[in-house]
């Protein structure tokens, strides 16, 4: 359980990097970013489907991996961030937190095909 | 313009948070959902259980996106990404104690045995976020 939680850590670590990214002058950052995190990681947990996956010569197992993309994806932001626009932009936020799932499925999917 | 927020020390300030708040939340997830983890039984052909829902995961989901809403709509209302308290909560804690890829996994199990389950059960997840969010947003007095 250490090992999973040490890789959380690197996923959430990762996608700190990601959403660093868009950060302007406020210090603040872009939502999209926080859908790319969670559509990267829902691709990476997609290919760990079918048991092992070897980066580089070393056999990651699916638990680390897994622990990895728990980090890495992020529901509560996913949600909290867009809720919380201003009035004028709640269809937009709408539009964010629905956008979200159907990307990260899709994602998903094409991770899972990467075997096939 | 001259950037006042944004220092490589906050930057810096910000990734061990975020590390920090990481592991403690996924440590948190691996606990609470070690009895109810999708695993490799779980791939195992047959027919519809409601074991194979990933409830504590969507109850942690849920909580997360009521608390990060609280939150970021009172406490962290006029702070910025980058301020270490909300990185470690928001980005690093709630992050990493909340999961999207996971629930993925889970739906994935419940795809080999039932499509219809598995589709329901992600609108079900779907939908308790917005309801957990919308039920914290009339707490902050933002907005109704």
């Amino acid at each position: 359980m250490i090992g999973m939680a040490i890789a959380g850590a690197l996923g959430a670590m990762v996608r700190y990097l990601l959403e660093l990214i868009g950060i302007n002058a406020k210090a603040n950052t872009s939502p999209w970013l926080t859908l790319l995190a969670n559509a990267i990681g829902s691709f990476l947990v997609g290919t760990a489907m079918h048991s092992l996956v070897i980066v580089n010569g070393v056999v990651v197992t699916t638990n680390e991996l897994i622990g990895f993309c728990g980090g890495l994806t992020t529901f509560s932001s996913a949600f909290a961030v867009p809720l919380l626009f201003e009035k004028r932009d709640r269809a937009y936020g709408y539009f964010l937190i629905f956008l979200t799932p159907a990307l990260c499925a899709g994602a998903f999917f094409l991770g899972l095909s990467v075997h096939n | 313009m001259r950037n006042l927020y944004v220092t490589p020390r906050a930057v810096l300030t910000g990734f061990i948070s975020v590390a920090v708040g990481g592991f403690l939340g996924s440590l948190l997830r691996g606990w609470l959902t070690r009895t109810t983890q999708t695993n490799h039984s779980s791939f195992t052909q047959g027919s519809f259980s409601w074991h194979l829902v990933p409830w504590a995961l969507l109850l942690i989901n849920a909580a997360g996106v009521y608390l990060a809403v609280l939150l970021l709509g009172r406490l962290f209302a006029h702070q910025s990404y980058l301020d270490p308290t909300r990185l470690f909560l928001i980005t690093g804690f709630f992050g990493g104690l909340t999961s999207y890829s996971g629930v993925f996994v889970a739906l994935y199990a419940i795809w080999q045995v039932s499509h219809l389950a598995s589709i329901l059960v992600g609108l079900g997840g779907l939908l308790s976020g917005v309801l957990a969010g919308r039920m914290a947003l009339a707490r902050t007095g933002r907005h109704q």
